[in-house]
């Protein structure tokens, strides 16, 4: 028979009548962007989060791709970046006209997102000519304050 | 999530390049619409906004808006949505 011990057992104070963020009417928010064949454009934005009132969220998990389809006249910077007001949390940045030259960047996060904080995707691509595929995504879990 | 084309915006103090003026949305890649030949001026975009913020009529709501972002000083004030 298991006996909890002593400091196993937690007290009364320690004991929250607080459901877990993820018990907090959780819902999935996550955003992206997934595109081909896209020509030379300044910066645009690709989609955006904001936190309702009320809530809160979780970033967990982010990743950018950016692919070269069609060869350029001349290649320039060519991006696709995730913020977070006001902040880069991820850029996967390219500079290459051989067709399938690809540049890819990943991270697992548990970043905490408060009422009224952004998240955003931005992308762009400075080269004269081809065109480049994106692939970007942001996956957010957002719950009860 | 509902489908609506709105309106592209170029940059401006709040945001480094060409947006959309809602909180929430998603674009659909290929449906941008340009303003000049050589496409460099994006005019108008189809994106996906959450259910919750579009009224009957399938256009954003400003009223479910404010209230979603209660308190929120970019959202929650009566001129919102006029640049739609």
């Amino acid at each position: 028979m298991f006996i909890a011990r002593r400091r196993d057992r937690p007290s009364e104070a320690q004991v929250s009548p607080r459901a877990e963020w993820y018990d907090r009417n959780p819902s999935d928010q996550s955003v992206g962007y997934l595109a081909v064949a896209v020509a030379p454009h300044t910066t645009t934005t690709r989609a955006t989060y904001t936190v309702p009132t009320g809530r809160k969220a979780f970033i967990t998990a982010l990743h950018a791709e950016v692919y070269r389809r069609d060869a350029p006249t001349t290649a320039g910077k060519v991006y696709a970046q995730v913020f977070w007001s006001g902040v880069v949390m991820l850029k996967a940045s390219h500079l290459n006209a051989t067709v399938g030259s690809v540049e890819r960047s990943s991270v697992g996060v548990d970043n905490a997102l408060m009422a009224g904080d952004t998240v955003f995707i931005e992308t762009c691509d400075l080269s004269t000519g081809g065109t480049m595929d994106y692939q970007v995504g942001v996956a957010i879990v957002e719950f009860d304050a | 999530m509902v489908k609506i084309r709105v309106k592209v915006l170029p940059p401006d103090a709040d945001n480094d390049g060409y947006h959309v003026h809602l909180p929430t949305y998603i674009v659909i890649a290929g449906t941008e619409e340009y303003a000049d030949a050589k496409k460099t001026k994006p005019q108008s975009v189809v994106v996906e906004v959450p259910d919750d913020e579009v009224g009957k009529d399938g256009k954003p709501d400003k009223a479910k808006i404010r209230a979603k972002y209660k308190g929120q000083p970019r959202w929650d004030r009566e001129d919102i949505l006029g640049d739609i």
